[in-house]
């Protein structure tokens, strides 16, 4: 009788045991699986893709902690506007690769162009249902007007309009945002068509500065920035750009080396090689012009500048900015 | 997008250095206006400490000045800014004008001008006190042999004081400092024509022009003075200002509608002369960029000539240019 009942309490723990370690192994393997497929490469396409060719500029930069520069840059950033450490941490988590973007200029009201912004999260992108779990909490969700679906995306509507963003959707590992509700849905229909850096004029500076950090491509093909230029001269009569019109793209790129150094390189490409003459006057004058507003910041550039066959090669070094971002 | 914000502030900076630049010329030619001391014949009435010195000479058998002394005047009369009285005292001081003025920055913050007092000091007298007054009474001044009024409210480089002898009149932003120069005018000692670097580039102006002005930079005296306007204009205007020795410039008004003009520059060291040909330089694309949006037909041409820089300029067509500043 005994012996039975050392017997019935040895087997019943034996079952408990193996219940214990039946849902342990489903629960540690339920986590494994979890985070396997959370951090599963995701499958991703290049942000220019979705960038339109209608667009009259695209911009770009790499957000990468190990580039020193980056790294100081971004914690001055959260320094001055990033005051309690949970947030910083969720920032940190959901920090972008890269962000770029494409820009719209608005004939009817040219001070609000429209715009698309791209953010490469990659795999953390699974995360993005956090976000609907965070609109229940009320300093998000006042933000937010909706969620729809649009042509196989899910779409977030924010209603406020004092939000630079209207609404954004998860495009594979990107999330994209835009401040014109049209313009978003444009761009999730145009995934696969011709893109702003596919065309000929962008193509070449395109390759020719990927290498920066922080790349700025302008499309002045239909004379939207000379018409700026033009309109902002004639206003203040004075002539800054006079050989603008022969411009046909313009390219900006920027690295920051640390937080006393960037290095950069501006190229205005023309329609003819007989222009460069001209359009690299106008660079030297701008040259000397940054060179010497920038002076007055303690900062000092040396700057070179080249003809390269249709193109004038602004190439520049500046010293003394860490200075310049304490007073920014 | 950066194009909006950094365009505005490159244009409004161009405006404001191009248009000071005009503003100073404009005023130096149409303040000063009287009897002296024709440059490089005779001693400078200024002391030698003094940091930037103009003379200007109002011959009214010169067409250019006379030209621009009527429309100044007109303007001032059309002008809401002044009242009835002083609009009248204008008119009285214009008709008995000097034909040598003499005119300094003493200390960075006091301006000082000295001129031969004309035949009508009565005149002089009742004109200077209306313009200097403003709201509260003036205060009487009575020193050696000069009488006359300064306001309280002083402000640098503001001209609130006069005072009359029967050889010269003083005005001066500084009341104490119109004893220091009744001092001087009587002592006839430390005279800024004493100065070696005063004797040389007066030697080298023209030695017919309407204005001339020479920027000493003795223990960087002159750099000091320029930094301070250059904090105003967020813009470092001469890179190597530290490195000059002394600056002369000489305006010819030549009619209405013409100037010629050369800017001389001394450098403290041989290596540094590079940096001041390429401010030279600068200027000179800064004059033309302004000229090239007025339809004012423009040369200049920057030489080096045993050690100094010569930036020489002509512009003929200024004649809207003229009217539009004093309308300022």
């Amino acid at each position: 009788m005994f012996n039975d009942s050392i017997k019935k309490k040895k087997s019943l723990l034996e079952i408990a045991l193996w219940s214990f370690l039946t849902f342990a192994s489903i629960f540690v393997g339920g986590i494994l699986i979890f985070f396997t497929w959370l951090i599963w490469p995701i499958e991703d396409f290049d942000a220019t893709r979705i960038v339109s060719h209608e667009s009259n500029a695209y911009i770009s930069s790499k957000l990468d902690l190990k580039d020193q520069g980056i790294k100081y840059l971004l914690t001055k950033i959260e320094e001055k506007y990033v005051k309690n450490p949970m947030e910083a941490w969720i920032i940190s988590c959901f920090l972008p690769s890269r962000i770029s973007g494409g820009i719209i200029y608005n004939t009817d009201n040219p001070n609000k162009p429209n715009y698309i912004i791209i953010a490469d999260i990659g795999w953390r992108v699974r995360l993005s249902s956090l976000v609907r779990i965070a609109s229940y909490y009320h300093g998000v969700g006042k933000f937010i007007a909706g969620y729809s679906t649009y042509n196989g995306y899910k779409l977030i509507v924010f209603g406020a309009k004092t939000t630079p963003i209207a609404g954004l959707a998860v495009v594979q590992g990107k999330i994209v945002a835009s401040n014109n509700i049209e313009l978003l849905k444009k761009t999730l229909d145009n995934t696969q068509k011709g893109s702003f850096v596919e065309q000929p004029s962008i193509n070449y500076l395109y390759h020719t500065m990927s290498q920066y950090d922080s790349l700025a491509l302008i499309n002045n093909a239909n004379g939207w920035v000379t018409n700026i230029i033009r309109y902002e001269e004639d206003k203040s009569s004075y002539s800054v750009f006079p050989s603008i019109d022969a411009v046909n793209a313009i390219a900006i790129g920027i690295d920051i080396v640390d937080e006393d150094r960037i290095n950069g390189e501006i190229i205005l490409s023309q329609y003819l090689q007989s222009s460069s003459e001209m359009v690299k006057e106008d660079m030297m004058f701008f040259a000397a012009f940054f060179r010497r507003v920038l002076k007055t910041y303690d900062v000092d550039i040396q700057s070179d500048v080249t003809i390269q066959n249709n193109n004038v090669h602004f190439i520049f070094k500046g010293n003394g900015f860490s200075a310049l971002w304490g007073k920014l | 997008m950066p194009y909006g914000a950094n365009y505005k502030r490159q244009e409004s900076l161009m405006k404001k250095v191009t248009e000071q630049c005009f503003l100073i010329t404009a005023a130096v030619i149409t303040l000063f206006i009287t009897p002296s001391l024709a440059r490089g014949e005779e001693e400078s009435l200024l002391h030698r400490d003094t940091l930037v010195a103009f003379h200007i000479i109002n011959s009214p058998k010169d067409p250019g000045v006379s030209w621009l002394l009527t429309n100044w005047l007109s303007q001032i009369k059309a002008s809401k800014k002044f009242l009835p009285e002083q609009k009248h005292a204008f008119s009285d001081l214009f008709k008995i004008m000097p034909k040598d003025i003499e005119g300094g920055i003493i200390n960075k913050d006091i301006l000082v001008i000295i001129a031969p007092v004309p035949s009508n000091s009565n005149t002089l007298k009742d004109a200077l006190f209306k313009i200097i007054k403003k709201i509260k009474p003036l205060e009487k001044f009575n020193y050696k042999e000069y009488k006359g009024y300064y306001r309280a409210d002083e402000t640098k480089l503001r001209l609130s004081g006069f005072a009359v002898s029967e050889n010269y009149v003083i005005l001066t932003s500084n009341s104490g400092y119109i004893k220091q120069t009744v001092d001087i005018l009587k002592g006839k000692k430390q005279r800024l024509s004493d100065d070696s670097r005063y004797e040389e580039i007066m030697a080298l102006l023209p030695s017919k022009s309407d204005i001339t002005l020479f920027a000493n930079n003795k223990d960087r005296g002159f750099s000091k003075v320029l930094k301070e306007w250059e904090k105003q204009w967020k813009m470092t205007v001469f890179l190597s200002a530290p490195y000059l020795d002394s600056m002369g410039l000489s305006f010819d008004v030549i009619d209405g509608d013409k100037i010629k003009g050369v800017f001389i520059f001394k450098c403290l060291q041989k290596e540094k002369i590079p940096d001041v040909l390429d401010d030279a330089k600068f200027l000179g694309e800064v004059f033309r960029r302004k000229f090239a949006k007025e339809k004012i037909k423009y040369t200049s041409n920057v030489t080096l000539k045993n050690d100094f820089v010569f930036l020489d300029l002509e512009a003929s067509g200024l004649k809207p240019l003229w009217v539009k500043l004093f309308n300022q």
